[in-house]
């Protein structure tokens, strides 16, 4: 670092590998997003208007629907955080071999499309369905709840359930063990032991999650339509209708903003309180010369988690003395109860979504449980007809060459972000992730847009690049997590044992990570295999991919050939993440 | 105090305790006595059974068999957090969200303390410690020595009649340990605590225990004073495992008015110091410790060998010579590096000894208490 243009060309030669990532982000997601905007502040002969927001603001409809969508995404998040907790309590205290189990449970519909899951809540939940004919056949009154509030609170937690538990488990998982038998042999009873100690050091992860699923729930359309009645209306939807029926950008785009202000209301919230970097697993700190009012901010939230903590251990303390709560458990055990309520959940994550498979095999001709006969009719006619042929195998084509292009991209990045230190490392890794937890209609839209205009609408590679998008961050993530365990001095060793760096790479570094690149290979080619709020914009009529003609289809017709092209995107879905876990398990293993 | 403490005044005592995990024995049925005030050491390679014993003493794991005493009351079945046994982990186990105060607080709180008991408490420890002005602080802002030292307050603090104490040096640096050895023993006596400490580095035992029970596959190997274990071991483990030892196949020539005299390879007798219920003909160990060895030629009534040199090695103060019997074993012998001329490789040389300093060892296994 003797002068200033060797330092920077050694920040370039050290960041070359976020380039590729960085203009991917650029392009097709920065740029869009910027002019979708713009549009919304332009009126139909392009001058500068705000007819669209005027629009928007005049009647007290489209703030109903925000609201809703608030009311709606607030519950959600409740919910997933009261359910989820537990389950990634017992997944983080479990033993290794059982939590490799159970995980499955939660990860394979983490990876399953909405779209799937609502179909089989509507079997579930509908009126003759298999909740109420279980209800009558224990002599109990059915429940009419589908088409409400509560189908749709019902879809949208356990479509977000997976990604709390796992938010929440990745810090629970950082909490050494040692400090609960330490509190113990201080006296703390278990009660203390665990709302004293355990409680505030996972509470970073509480609110990670929190943010996550409230400002994903924000962007959510297929569940309220699916499962929902015009009551449910949530603000996505009016993006779709907005251009499925009337294709009025400016004004779609105005809804765009008012559903990303409302996000980045949410993250700036978030940030006051509780701080960004708990996202990314960091503690908060306050910096050294924080104002009066922030060093406040901190320290009421504080004192408020310390006296929340106190008061809950005490309750649980009254509980435990009158034998309610068993008080001579290990400090690390869990209690039955618990196991019992986690086991419950992972239940309601994982199993409902297999109704699907009996009703496919249906030779009846409608949704209704239990299944009537057994037929391949349905399965027949998927394959017999043109139209969900053609749509399996764009599906898969636009898959691979999503996850191609994920991982060529996606690579580099994650060893430069990883191992170098690079000017705005940590700019570049918020960026990457913003597809992770921005309403997936923005992009989605912003993309239309764009595409629209440089004739890439109805192409498989629009649909490739805009599935990219949402799968990089995935791929990203996981190549990190490889490369955090990889030790470079096994790097420094090959080269004084006379290895080039191109050598080294390939003969040393590449065999040990490749589970992490065969990983986030399968990843983003699952996460595009299920896209469909890309596809719902981008793929125009004949180019249309498998999750998008199965939306086309649930609109027109409810029939079993659904529940066909679910079961089958179900298996694969299954099969991929199974293969990528025992993968990576494996090579673990090996090392 | 009451009938019972008068009665049996061992500060703890078990009786019996083993564990197993599955098929793998992790501590054999063990007993041992603990006085007052007594700082025992735990001493033994990894997978010896010494950290089965600490936990099932602070209650984290528990016992297939055997009981546990406490102060004279059976706490076998006491659940941990009342059994009122402080416990200093290895990573110090500091919780990360709580202040230096908060921390050491921490058990006055769960016993129900006024604010002014504790913070009176909190202070003193914390002086004791010398870390008064960095009580606002987080653990993570703190060195190691000092994230050792508030363990050791947080612990100290409410007077636990016992601590335990599991490898807590292990973390740090050979100086920063050395230290903190002082501290620790200059805590044990002005608090006058019993202490139970576990670890594999022989140095640290010696230089700190009362007593340390030296563990090997999950049983007590031999339990002692420190003095006991290096000049008396009773197996070629013990005298292995605390410092050098030179050990010499050899067969006990003659046994009589406190003396042995063992024939050693190459025909050389050696005197020793009678340990009592060995047989004339029998096979035994005689083990010399480096630095009992004189270098040349002694006073006459003692032991000799002659040797020669393969390697001397200066390492500081102390110079070691790796040597060996015309027969061919190896000899370790310790000498002052007095300047910087030493034996050259090859060297045929007298090593003298007393035998007093001549340890024998018998080959029986016998069940030591």
């Amino acid at each position: 670092m003797s002068t200033g243009t060797r330092s920077q060309l050694s920040i370039l030669s050290r960041s070359w590998g976020i380039l590729p990532a960085v203009f991917l982000l650029l392009a097709v997601l920065v740029l869009p997003t910027v002019r979708l905007l713009g549009s919304s502040f332009t009126d139909a002969s392009g001058a500068v208007s705000l007819e669209h927001y005027a629009r928007l603001f005049s009647t007290t409809l489209y703030l109903n629907v925000l609201a809703n969508t608030f009311t709606m995404s607030f519950w959600t998040t409740v919910v997933c955080l009261l359910a989820g907790y537990p389950v990634a309590y017992f997944l983080a205290t479990s033993k290794a071999g059982l939590r490799q189990i159970l995980i499955i449970g939660v990860l394979v519909p983490f990876w399953t499309s909405v779209l799937i899951r609502s179909f089989a809540w509507i079997i579930i939940l509908g009126r003759r369905g298999v909740l109420n004919q279980g209800l009558e056949a224990m002599g109990l009154n059915g429940i009419d709840i589908i088409y409400s509030f509560w189908s749709v609170l019902i879809g949208l937690t356990q479509a977000m359930l997976p990604m709390a538990i796992l938010t929440m488990l990745a810090v629970m998982q950082q909490i050494d063990r040692n400090l609960q038998n330490a509190a113990a042999t201080l006296g703390a009873r278990g009660s203390h032991v665990f709302w004293r100690v355990y409680f505030p050091l996972s509470l970073p992860g509480v609110s990670a999650a929190g943010l996550l699923v409230f400002v994903s729930s924000l962007g959510f359309f297929i569940t309220p339509v699916l499962l929902g009645s015009p009551k449910e209306t949530m603000i996505a939807q009016l993006i779709v209708v907005q251009i499925d029926e009337m294709l009025n950008w400016g004004f779609a785009g105005a809804i765009a903003v008012l559903l990303l202000g409302a996000s980045l209301v949410v993250f700036y919230l978030f940030d006051l309180i509780v701080g960004i970097g708990s996202l990314a697993g960091e503690r908060r700190e306050l910096p050294p010369r924080a104002g009066w009012f922030w060093t406040g901010v901190g320290k009421s939230g504080q004192k408020l988690t310390a006296a929340a903590s106190w008061a809950c251990a005490f309750v649980a303390e009254a509980l435990e003395r009158i034998g309610l709560l068993k008080a001579d458990l290990a400090p690390t055990q869990t209690s039955r109860g618990t196991k019992f309520f986690a086991m419950a959940v992972i239940f309601l994550i994982a199993a409902p979504t297999l109704v699907l498979v009996p009703i496919s095999f249906s030779g009846g001709a409608s949704f209704d449980w239990p299944p009537r006969g057994f037929s391949l009719q349905w399965y027949e006619s998927l394959f017999d007809s043109p139209l969900w042929k053609e749509a399996i195998l764009r599906s898969v084509w636009v898959g691979l060459w999503t996850a191609l292009l994920t991982t060529v991209i996606g690579t580099p990045a994650a060893f430069a972000l990883s191992r170098q230190h690079i000017p705005g490392k940590k700019l570049v890794l918020a960026a990457l992730l913003i597809p992770m937890v921005m309403p997936h209609i923005i992009v989605a839209l912003a993309l239309f847009y764009v595409f629209s205009q440089i004739g890439l609408v109805g192409t498989s590679l629009g649909l490739v690049l805009g599935h990219s998008i949402f799968a990089l961050p995935y791929a990203v993530v996981t190549m990190m997590a490889v490369l955090r365990n990889y030790d470079q001095r096994l790097d420094h060793a090959a080269w004084t044992l006379g290895a080039s760096p191109i050598k080294t790479f390939y003969r040393v570094t590449l065999p040990i990570v490749k589970a992490g690149v065969v990983t986030a290979f399968l990843f983003s080619f699952v996460k595009s295999f299920d896209e469909l709020t890309v596809a719902l914009f981008i793929s125009g009529g004949i180019t249309t991919t498998l999750p998008k003609q199965m939306w086309s289809e649930s609109l027109l017709n409810i029939s079993p050939v659904l529940a066909a092209a679910s079961t089958l995107v179900l298996a694969g879905v299954s099969i991929l993440i199974l293969g990528a876990s025992l993968f990576g398990r494996r090579k673990s293993a090996t090392n | 105090m009451n009938a019972k403490m008068t009665e049996n005044n061992d500060k703890l005592r078990i009786e019996s305790l083993s564990k197993t995990y599955g098929n793998v024995v992790a501590l054999k049925p063990t007993s041992l006595n603990v006085s007052p005030g007594e700082f025992i050491t735990l001493l033994g390679p990894s997978g010896s059974g010494k950290t089965t014993l600490l936990l099932m003493l602070a209650g984290l794991v528990a016992p297939d068999s055997g009981r546990i005493w406490i102060d004279g009351s059976d706490s076998t079945t006491t659940p941990v957090f009342k059994r009122g046994i402080g416990m200093v982990f290895q990573n110090y186990a500091l919780f990360p969200h709580l202040t230096v105060f908060e921390n050491i607080a921490f058990p006055l709180r769960m016993r129900r303390m006024s604010e002014a008991e504790i913070r009176l408490g909190v202070e003193r420890v914390l002086s004791v410690v010398h870390l008064s002005h960095a009580a606002d602080r987080l653990p993570r802002q703190l060195s190691g020595g000092q994230q050792q030292r508030v363990a050791l307050a947080r612990c100290a603090v409410y007077e636990p009649s016992v601590i335990l104490m599991d490898e807590p040096l292990g973390a740090l640096d050979k100086k920063l340990r050395d230290s903190m050895q002082i501290e620790i023993k200059r805590l044990h006596t002005e608090l006058g605590t019993t202490i139970l400490y576990v670890t594999h580095d022989q140095e640290e035992a010696m230089a700190m225990s009362d007593r340390i029970c030296l563990m090997r596959e999950s049983a007590i190997e031999q339990i002692g004073t420190p003095d006991d274990l290096y000049f008396r071991p009773r197996s070629v483990f013990a005298a292995d495992f605390l410092g050098g030892a030179n050990i010499l196949p050899g067969r006990v020539r003659a046994a009589n008015a406190g003396r042995l005299v063992v024939e050693i390879a190459g025909g050389v007798a050696v005197g020793a110091a009678d340990i009592g219920n060995v047989q004339p003909g029998e096979m035994v160990d005689v083990m010399v410790r480096p630095e009992h060895f004189t270098l040349g030629a002694g006073d006459g009534d003692g032991n000799r060998i002659e040797v020669i040199v393969d390697q001397p090695m200066v390492v500081g103060p102390v110079t070691r010579y790796y040597c060996r019997l015309p027969s061919g074993e190896p000899i370790v012998a310790l000498a002052l590096t007095t300047g910087p001329r030493r034996l050259a490789p090859g060297a045929r040389i007298t090593l003298t000894w007393s035998s007093e300093r001549t340890t024998v060892i018998t080959r029986r296994r016998e069940v030591l208490s």
